[in-house]
Formats: structure tokens, C-alpha cells, sequence
């Protein structure tokens, strides 16, 4: 019988290999040499730590590292893993090395898969994101915030900062700003007061962004973008895209071949993931 | 504009009385408006300049605006005071400060172009300290009371993150290694260590950031992540983990117990894993890496499969369903250093296993005038005794990298077989053993600016293998038609192989070269003999002592190139190839020397952000395995007497598929298409002469045939965010049409698969989801393109399950089907609970509870359908308890 088999066993070991091909060439769908549309330079680095409670129903305060990339027109705001994980795909030269890369168990994955690029186009900010399995892009209008100033003041590592208030998402949000640093910019979306936010927070504190450092870029720093296979769409759209991949988590799971233990994982994770920023998304 | 017209209202002075209360209610407040717009010398208007307003000589702000793209701004304030400081500033132009009256105004600013500089800071750091790459942190500083495993203080260390599957994370990315005292014994799996290794033991955590662990690689390949290496107080440390458990029935028992011993330059982990409840432990050897799987098609088979008893393959269900075992495995992990750059080490498997397999194999074979059916019930026992001993040697320097892998193997396995068919009882009885070394050595160095890999492998094994059948098979042929009293297949096969490379990257230009040259060598002895009695052979016809070597010269070379939205792959790989064989005892020779191109060409085409069109060709060509010449006849089963005294096969292949997706996240729809086709065309036929008791000869002829194949494969889902449901359907077909020889007939076959497969996933509330699929599958045989058999089945699955709280699992899993008015249910249930403090986790499950017996399944190849039902482990409750000591 054994014999017999081989003959049926041949045709199965072609499919696999045919099936593996195609895994590979399907994962090369992730491009590693888009190309790239050099905005502007960037004149100022500022770190931001972001401190964000992912579940409501856990204190459990999660960190990040974020860039916010100054030049003199635009801006980019993006996590530093997501920088440093982007960097490393910029050096890859050929497709071995990247389908090395991306068969590397310890490939960097972050948390944090959002660009924002602020008056680019002007007027508005583009924000990016990766939905697997594509990557959604929308734009917004820059003026949404309306701020309330205060009279509070305050220091934040030497630098003299004023209190504004304003509601966006469905939280209220306090912010510390910076006349000295003449940037009319923020970490996120947050812009529109006369300085630089030092630091944001929403009142309940699930998410809040501090200033870790303001440095000079080092060299050849630009804000620019991956023009990847963008699928435009609107804030709305992408918000409806993004909470139907967290609420059918476990059948896509079953579609990327993920063991019934690994799809059951998945759906904790995700569960866990119910506080966004942006709870209210007009 | 309202407040413009205000103004004007204003100027010609018609006193109407509701906009006079208005003004006066709007002074009394000290509500003042101030617009205007800035601009630049030439007149263009200057978007984004902050315009602050504060009282005369405080610097605390009372309102402000920022120009829209047209250089307008306009804010109100509502203080009472004479006159207002209002200052305009900007990254890129001269800061204006200007005094001005507090009363409603419209200000124009023209601003100078100016480069600031700006004072530029850094929070201080921590109080960790840092010295060059190294971050070090002190264990002491981070414990808190209820702290047991180093990965609980982990956990709180800034920076660093722990995933609930024990995967740690610093700045967001996983690690690189984790060592302990610079030595990275579980290379990747550390969670053993990080989850039992009391933090108590250990004195600092160091974050090595960008850690290349590779050293050659240092400043060429830059890396990105960080490593790990935990110090140790003391010199020697021992800790372990256990998880114990126990059911019903029969008596069940589940034991796995890790010790591990820890000092400066030695550290060994050993476990000890014991089980009869279906839990094939034994699989943790296996390596799954893309590169072994590669490798693993050009060496030479690990598992000889000459010999077998008969039976059954097993069902596509989970192992644990039917797996009947008694399994003991042995494992020891030790790592040496040598000295600061050499590294030693040495792992060590033992596996002991009894398995027991009951099943009944209904086996039918088609012909065009006959049909041939008829039934085993098969009773196996199966035991499994080896030892595997790897040694490793590791250089890592600045000029090269070396990496030496030594196996030796040695297996004592045997197989004892009943079988109870129509006609008579059947014991075989089969010895495997086998010894083997394989050493694997792998290497990098630099070349001018270029890095060169160098890959060397080495192995020869022996199998001495027998197969002994009582009684005597085959009485016709092999004993004068006389019965005798039992027959032994004896043979003795020594394998030398070897495979060496030499692989760089090159680029030039736009395109991309990454050759790689190599040759492989592969040389062995088969002896085998047939015994009627003891000590007497049967005839020389019967007997095999061939000589064959198969040598093989390779470059593979591969080109890519893109344009816009096309992107063009292809792979050219030369080989030279030659075979020789020679049979002593038959006298019978042949060689065959050829060179081949196999030419694969892949193209994929992005049609928009949604679809995906992608193409594939591969043109291949295959020389025969030499392990499937065989001039004498070999009893390979005890139905199965072989000969292959054909030239060696050569299969060419051509290979087509066309690949269509459409993926859109944000309406949740996603489907795909596939058709294969596939044509390969053989110098070679197997013959089977089949008796209606089932023996069989095979034998090998010259004869050119070709087979088609044709795959049609189809999926749609979508996901309705309201019903919080996802839809899916899965449809599979695939034809597939050859011509087969038995008992001397020469006829076409064709054989059918449909495999449809809808289903849903609900997910009920946040905490509970459940999962239904509906499996039906069609086979069906044609032989001369009359319908012989036609074999339907339908699955019905359920699957439900809840987490209500952190610390709770609750799942039910069950599988309906009904076969020949026979329905089988299966249903199991687990329940899982932690107890976080004392890192404790209770399981129990409940298996197999309507206690079902058989599970059926179907194989089917251009001519035979194999009905087989495997007897399956019996309804069982189990519980179990997992702990750290």
C-alpha cells in the first residue's frame, strides 16, 4: 500500500511546495522598495513618551516611543519602532533579503502602526495606517480643535508652558504648550496652539503623550512617505475597517493558518483591546 | 463678515437701540475681537504663525490664533484692561511685538524672513545605568514581595515588556537572545528559563542594544534589536518546573519534569516527559524551519521505508484522538564555554514509546472488466526506541563565523503486526535499526568587500533492517507452491552522502544576482535476501547487491525585475546530474549522465489597491530516486513483492497557475481564486499484478505515459459587523487523469475530489465565540471513463469558546457525521483555571464523552480507494496541575 501511496503522496508534496511558493510571493506582496516622496527636511526631533491603557477594564499602562519629526511646513508623527523597523526595510537591496527578513521569528513588530503627516496636503493631515491586510490612508482637516486657553502655567524641563483644554474623540484632553518653541504642532493629531504641546492627556489619563527630548535631527532626516499601494478612504471607513478586523479576529486568524490555540490568544488580545483613542469618530 | 458689517453699521451711525445694548453688554464684558492678516514682504499670505495676545508685560497668555492658509487670524479676548501685548512669532520669520488698545481691531502684519536657533534639550535618563550599548538594571531595586520568577521583575523594568505567551519585548521588539551569563542555551525558547528561574538568583538584568550576535556581521549588517543577559549572585543555581496529571480511564497518567542547573560557563536544562494519554512528545524534535524542509528533499530519506508491516495512515483529526501510547522522553541541553569565543554544545534525546494501533482497512482496486475488494482488521504494535545525540561547536570572531553540527543516531525500533483477513491470520514482525552520523558545518567569511557562505554536509547511515511473516507468503513463487512455515526479508542498506556550497550576493546595477554553486555525492550498498527456512535462501532471483552513486553539479542563479506595477521573478538552475548502478548478483548495469535547466518564471500584477493577479510557470525535470531500483525482488509488505528492473525514471513537468485575490479590509470582503494545471510525462510504469487476496507484485516497465493534473480552488468571506458574524465559503475541485497497468491491463483512470466547506464564525459577546463548518467531500473514480465508485461524506463541526475572566478557559469542541446510517458524535470539553500567585494553572478536560469508537476515512489514488476506520481512544477525564519548584 505504501508503494501505491507514494504516487499520492508525490501529488500532495507538489501542492505543498506550489502552496509555499505562493506564501512566499504573497508575503513579498509587503514591498520593500516602494517608492518614496521626499516631503521636506526635518529640523527638529522631538520624542514623546506615550504612556495608553489598551483595555479599560485594566490599569495596565503600556509604553511607547514616538517621533514627532519638525520641518518647516509639515510634520510627521510616527513610533520609533515603527521608524526604526521602516529604516531597516529601506537597506534591504533584494528579495532574499527580504523574504530573510520577514521569515526572522525576532522581526521587530510594533504596536503602534499609525503615520500622521500634518499640512501635508495643506490644510489637512494625512494619517496611515496598516489594516491588515492593507494599508488605509484618510485625511482630515488641521482646525478641529477648538482650545480653550487657561491661565494656568506650569514648567516642563526649563521650558515655561500654558494650559489649553479642548474636547476631540469623545475625551477631554489637557494639554501643556510651549510659546517659546514657536511650532504650532503636537504629538497625534493635536495641533493649532501657539507652541509646541509638551504634554497631552485626556482627563480619564488612558492616554497620555510627555515630551522625553527636542534634539536636532541627525543627518539626512527627512519627512517623507512610503508611497505604498494606499487604499484612500475616509476617517469613517477606516474606523469601520479597523474594529471589523478586531471583532473577526478569529476567523482571519483561521485564514492566516493560525492553530486553534494561537486564534483563541488572538481573541483575548484583541478583546483586551477595547479603549481607542478616538472613541467617538465624527 | 457678521462683525464686518457690524463695523459698518457702526460708522454710519444708525442708532437703532438692540445693537446699542449689544455693544455697551459687549464692553462691560471686554469682549474684544482682533483680526487680521499677516504676510510677508512680497504680500503672500503666511499660514501658520501664532499670534499670542497677553496683558501688557505678563507672559501668561490670554488668547491666541494661528493664520489659516490665507494669512487670516482672529481671536477674542475678554479682559478688562487698557491696551493689550500682542506678539506674532514663527519658526521662519522675525517675532513682532506690539502694544495695542483693547477694543475690536483689525492688525496687519508683514513679517521678515529669520533663523532661529533653538535651545535644545534632553530629559535626564533614569537612574539605570548606561554605558555604551549596555543598560544595566539592578534585580534588587525592581522586586516586590510576591515576585517568584525572574520574568515578574522583567516585567516591571522600564522598557521592557512581557507578552502573556512569556515573549519579552524591549522598546516594543522582541529579543534578539536571551542569554545567562552571556551563554544562550534555549536559543529562542527561553520562556523555560525566564518563567522558572527565581529572581532571587539573579543580581542584574543588562539590555544589550543593537546586538549583533553574529560578530563577523557586526558594522556589515546592522541590527535593531536588543539582547538580554541575565547575572547571576551565586555560581550555581538549580531550579526546574512540573506539571503532573492523572484520568480515567484506563488509568492515565501525564508527567513532565524540568530541572536545570545554571552556573558561569556550564548550564544545563533537562526534562523528563512521560505520558499515555496521546500526547506525542517526540514531536518536539522535529524541526520546522523553510531551510531544513529544503535540505531535507536532496538528502537522502531519513525514514528508509523498504520494509513495512501493514497499515493504516492515520486520520487528519487531532493526534490525541486515537494516538494509544506509551511514551518516555529523555532530554538533556547543556552548553560549555570554552573560552571567550568558542562554545560547546551538546544535546541528548532518548525516546521510549509503545504504541498500539487497532484499525480495518477495506482496500478496492478498479479495473476496467474486474473489481477487487477485500478487507483487514489490523492489530499493531509499535515500539520505538532511539537515542539521538547532537554536538555542536560554535566560533564567533571578528574575522569569521563557524558553526558545526555532529548527529549521531541510533535507533532500535520494532513493529509487530496481527492481521485477521478472510482467509487466513497474519504475524509480521519488523526490525529498523539504524545507526547513523551526519555532520553539518556552515561557515562565513569575507572575500574582498564581499560575504561568502560556505555550507559542508556529511552523513552515512546503515540499515539493517528484517521483515519475518508467518506463515510463509507468496507459497507459489517463492516454495513450490508448497505452505511452509514463515519467510524473512533480510537487507542491508550503507548510504555515504555529501553536499557542499558556496553561496554569494551580488549586485549590479538595477539587478540582483545571488548565485550559488555546489555538488552533491550520494553512494550506497543495497544487499537484501529471502528466506524460506532457516539460513536458506531463496533463489538468486530474489536477491539484490547493487552498487549505485548519484552525483550532481549545481549553480542556481536567480534574476528579478520590476517595472511600475509588474514584477518579473526568475530562477534559472543548471544541474549536471549522473547515476550508476550495478548489480552483482543479476549482473545488470546502467548509467545515465544528463544536464538539465528547470527554468521557474513567477510574474504578479497589481491591479489596484484591492486585487491581485499573479502567474506562475515551472518547468522541471526528474531523474528516478536509485533507492526505488531494485533488479532482485524485494518482499516489501506482506502482500507486496517488488521489482523494479527499469531504467531509471525521468520525469519531466510543466507546471501552470494563475492566481486571483481581492482583499477590501474596509467593507470585510475578501475572496480568491486559484486554478493549477499540470502535465508530467515519465519514461516509466509500475505494473501491479493483484490477486484477489490482495497480494501484489509490482514491477517497473519502460513504457512513456503522462499525467494530468487540474485544481480549481475557490474561497469567499465576508464579515457583517452588525450580526457580528463572518460568512465564508470554501470550494475546492481537482481532477486528476493518468493511465495505470494491472494485471496486465493497460487502461485510463480519472479521479474527481470536491471539497466543499461553508461555514460561520459569531462572535456572541466580547468574551464567548462559536464557530460552525459544514465539510462535504466527493470522491469519485473513473476507470475507461466508466464511473466506479463514488464516495460522499458530510462533517458537521461546532466549536465554542469563553474566557468570562482573565483567569478562566472554558471550551467545547464537537464533530458530527453520519456514515452508512451509522452517526458518530464527538464531544470534548476543557476547562481551564489559573491561580495567579501561586502560578498555578488547574486544567480538565473531558474527551471523546458519547465515547465514540471508529472514525472513517477516505484515500483514494488513480485506481484503489482506501476505506479505513481507526479505532479511537476511548471517553476520558483528565486533570492536571503545572507548577514551578
Amino acid at each position: 500500500m505504501k508503494n501505491l501511496n507514494n504516487k499520492f503522496l508525490k501529488i500532495q508534496n507538489f501542492f505543498f511546495l506550489l502552496a509555499l511558493s505562493f506564501s512566499l510571493s504573497a508575503s513579498a506582496q509587503l514591498r520593500f522598495d516602494d517608492p518614496i516622496i521626499i516631503i521636506e527636511p526635518a529640523e527638529l526631533v522631538v520624542t514623546y513618551s506615550l504612556g495608553y491603557q489598551q483595555d479599560s477594564l485594566s490599569d495596565h499602562i503600556r509604553y511607547s516611543e514616538m517621533y514627532l519629526f519638525l520641518g518647516k511646513n509639515t510634520s510627521e508623527f510616527i513610533s520609533k519602532n515603527n521608524y526604526r523597523c521602516d529604516t531597516i526595510i529601506r537597506k534591504i537591496k533584494n528579495l532574499t533579503e527580504f523574504q530573510e527578513f520577514l521569515l526572522d521569528r525576532n522581526r521587530p513588530f510594533q504596536k503602534i502602526l499609525y503615520v500622521i503627516f500634518k499640512n501635508y496636503p495643506k490644510g489637512k493631515l494625512t494619517f496611515i495606517e496598516h489594516v491588515l491586510p492593507s494599508t488605509l490612508k484618510y485625511e482630515e482637516n488641521l482646525d478641529i480643535f477648538k482650545w480653550q486657553l487657561s491661565r494656568d502655567t506650569a514648567t516642563i524641563n526649563g521650558y515655561k508652558v500654558q494650559k489649553a483644554t479642548c474636547n476631540y474623540g469623545g475625551r477631554k484632553w489637557i494639554a501643556w504648550f510651549c510659546p517659546e518653541i514657536q511650532y504650532n504642532d503636537g504629538p497625534y493629531k493635536f495641533n493649532g496652539l501657539p507652541g509646541l504641546i509638551l504634554k497631552i492627556h485626556d482627563t480619564r489619563n488612558h492616554y497620555s503623550f510627555e515630551v522625553i527630548s527636542i534634539e536636532k535631527p541627525w543627518k539626512n532626516l527627512m519627512i517623507d512617505m512610503r508611497e505604498k499601494d494606499f487604499v484612500e478612504t475616509t476617517k469613517q471607513e477606516f474606523f469601520r475597517a479597523k474594529d471589523s478586523f478586531r471583532e473577526d479576529i478569529i476567523s482571519r486568524a483561521q485564514e492566516a493558518g493560525l492553530s486553534s490555540e494561537d486564534q483563541q490568544n488572538a481573541a483575548k488580545t484583541m478583546a483586551k483591546r477595547n479603549n481607542p483613542l478616538e472613541l467617538k469618530r465624527k | 463678515m457678521k462683525y464686518q458689517r457690524l463695523f459698518c453699521i457702526q460708522r454710519i451711525k444708525i442708532l437703532v437701540t438692540f445693537i446699542i445694548i449689544f455693544m455697551f453688554w459687549q464692553n462691560l464684558c471686554g469682549q474684544v475681537t482682533l483680526q487680521g492678516n499677516v504676510t510677508n514682504a512680497k504680500g503672500e499670505a503666511l499660514s501658520n504663525i501664532n499670534i499670542l495676545v497677553s496683558l501688557p508685560g505678563k507672559k501668561v497668555l490670554v488668547a491666541f490664533a494661528v493664520s489659516d492658509i490665507k494669512g487670516y487670524f482672529k481671536t477674542n479676548v475678554n479682559y478688562v484692561s487698557d491696551s493689550l501685548d500682542i506678539k506674532v512669532s514663527s519658526i521662519q520669520y522675525h517675532n513682532e511685538c506690539r502694544r495695542i488698545s483693547n477694543t475690536s481691531q483689525t492688525l496687519q502684519f508683514v513679517l521678515k524672513h529669520d533663523v532661529k536657533q533653538l535651545k535644545i534639550f534632553t530629559v535626564k535618563a533614569s537612574p539605570i545605568k548606561q554605558k555604551h550599548d549596555t543598560i544595566s538594571y539592578l534585580v534588587s531595586t525592581f522586586t516586590r514581595k510576591n515576585d517568584r520568577s525572574i520574568e515578574d521583575v522583567l516585567r516591571r523594568m522600564p522598557g521592557i515588556e512581557v507578552e502573556p505567551n512569556g515573549q519579552i519585548l524591549y522598546q516594543g521588539l522582541p529579543l534578539k537572545k536571551f542569554y545567562v551569563e552571556g551563554l544562550d542555551l534555549m536559543d529562542g525558547s527561553y520562556t523555560v528559563i525566564s518563567k522558572n528561574l527565581p529572581n532571587k538568583s539573579v543580581s542584574t538584568v543588562e539590555i544589550l542594544e543593537n546586538h549583533q550576535p553574529i560578530r563577523i556581521l557586526e558594522n556589515r549588517v546592522a541590527s535593531y534589536q536588543a539582547s538580554l543577559n541575565l547575572k547571576l549572585k551565586r555560581s550555581i543555581t538549580a531550579t526546574g518546573t512540573a506539571k503532573l496529571g492523572s484520568g480515567l480511564s484506563p488509568f492515565l497518567w501525564d508527567a513532565n519534569l524540568t530541572p536545570m542547573i545554571f552556573t558561569k560557563n556550564f548550564q544545563v536544562v533537562t526534562s523528563y516527559q512521560a505520558n499515555n494519554t496521546g500526547n506525542d512528545v517526540s514531536q518536539q524534535l522535529k524541526n520546522f524551519t523553510i531551510n531544513d524542509l529544503i535540505n531535507s528533499i536532496e538528502r537522502p530519506k531519513e525514514n528508509l521505508e523498504i520494509l513495512n508491516i501493514q497499515s493504516v495512515n492515520p486520520p487528519q483529526i487531532n493526534k490525541e484522538r486515537y494516538l494509544d501510547n506509551n511514551i518516555h522522553f529523555f532530554n538533556f541541553n547543556g552548553l560549555q564555554r570554552l573560552n571567550k569565543d568558542i562554545q560547546i554544545r551538546t544535546n541528548i534525546y532518548y525516546i521510549n514509546d509503545y504504541q498500539k494501533q487497532k484499525a480495518a482497512l477495506k482496500s478496492t482496486y478498479y479495473t476496467p472488466t474486474d473489481t477487487i475488494s477485500f478487507t483487514e482488521n489490523l492489530n499493531n504494535r509499535i515500539f520505538d526506541n532511539y537515542l539521538i545525540g547532537k554536538f555542536s561547536l560554535n566560533r564567533n570572531v571578528k574575522k569569521n563565523y563557524l558553526n558545526n553540527n555532529l548527529i549521531i543516531k541510533s535507533h532500535r525500533d520494532k513493529q509487530k503486526g496481527n492481521i485477521f483477513n478472510e482467509y487466513e491470520d497474519i504475524y509480521q514482525s519488523l526490525k529498523t535499526p539504524l545507526k547513523s552520523i551526519s555532520n553539518d558545518l556552515s561557515s562565513i567569511k569575507t572575500i574582498g568587500k564581499h560575504l561568502v557562505e560556505f555550507k559542508s554536509y556529511i552523513s552515512y547511515d546503515n540499515n539493517n533492517h528484517s521483515l519475518e511473516i508467518n506463515p510463509g507468503q507468496y507459497q507459489d513463487i517463492l516454495n513450490n507452491n508448497q505452505a511452509y512455515d514463515k519467510v524473512l526479508q533480510k537487507i542491508d542498506l550503507n548510504r555515504f552522502y555529501t553536499n557542499n556550497s558556496v553561496s554569494f550576493v551580488f549586485n549590479w546595477k538595477k539587478l540582483n544576482f545571488t548565485p550559488k554553486i555546489g555538488f552533491a555525492y550520494r553512494k550506497q550498498i543495497l544487499e537484501s535476501n529471502i528466506y524460506i527456512k532457516e539460513e536458506e535462501k531463496a533463489s538468486a532471483e530474489f536477491s539484490n547487491k547493487l552498487n549505485s552513486s548519484f552525483t550532481k553539479a549545481y549553480l542556481k542563479t536567480g534574476i528579478e525585475y520590476r517595472y511600475k506595477k509588474i514584477k518579473l521573478n526568475a530562477n534559472l538552475p543548471l544541474s549536471w546530474k549522473y547515476i550508476d548502478l550495478s548489480d552483482e548478483i543479476s549482473d545488470n548495469k546502467q548509467s545515465i549522465k544528463k544536464l538539465f535547466l528547470d527554468p521557474i518564471l513567477s510574474m504578479s500584477y497589481k491591479i489596484n489597491s484591492f486585487c491581485d493577479l499573479r502567474g506562475y510557470w515551472r518547468f522541471s525535470n526528474h531523474l528516478g530516486d536509485i533507492d526505488r531500483v531494485n533488479y532482485g525482488y524485494i518482499l516489501k509488505n506482506y502482500r507486496y513483492l517488488n521489482k523494479n528492473a527499469a531504467p531509471i525514471s525521468e520525469t519531466s513537468r510543466n507546471n501552470f497557475s494563475i492566481y486571483f485575490k481581492y482583499r477590501n479590509p474596509i467593507n470585510s470582503l475578501f475572496y480568491s481564486f486559484s486554478y493549477i494545471y499540470a502535465i508530467s510525462n515519465s519514461n516509466l510504469m509500475y505494473s501491479s499484478n493483484i490477486q484477489s487476496d490482495g497480494r501484489t507484485i509490482i514491477e517497473a516497465f519502460h513504457k512513456s505515459n503522462k499525467n494530468y493534473i487540474n485544481n480549481f480552488n475557490g474561497q469567499i468571506s465576508k464579515y457583517f459587523s452588525a450580526a457580528k458574524t463572518t460568512l465564508r465559503f470554501k470550494a475546492n475541485f481537482s481532477q486528476q487523469q493518468g493511465k495505470s497497468l494491472i494485471n496486465e491491463e493497460l487502461f485510463n483512470t480519472k479521479n474527481l475530489f470536491y471539497n466543499l466547506i461553508p461555514g460561520l464564525n459569531v462572535r456572541i459577546t466580547n468574551w464567548l465565540n462559536s464557530e460552525y463548518n459544514l465539510n462535504a467531500s466527493y470522491i469519485q473514480t473513473f476507470v475507461e471513463n466508466s464511473k466506479k465508485s463514488n464516495i460522499s461524506l458530510i462533517r458537521h463541526k461546532f466549536k465554542i469558546f469563553a474566557f468570562p475572566t482573565n483567569n478562566q478557559l472554558i471550551s467545547c469542541t464537537s464533530e458530527f457525521y453520519n456514515h452508512k446510517g451509522k452517526s458518530n458524535i464527538f464531544v470534548d470539553l476543557l476547562y481551564r483555571y489559573s491561580i495567579k500567585k501561586q502560578k498555578i494553572d488547574l486544567e480538565i478536560s473531558w474527551k471523546n464523552i458519547f465515547n465514540n469508537e471508529t472514525y472513517i476515512t477516505y484515500q483514494a489514488n488513480s485506481f484503489t480507494i482506501w476505506e479505513s476506520s481507526y479505532i479511537l481512544r476511548p471517553s476520558q477525564v483528565f486533570l492536571s496541575a503545572k507548577f514551578s519548584f
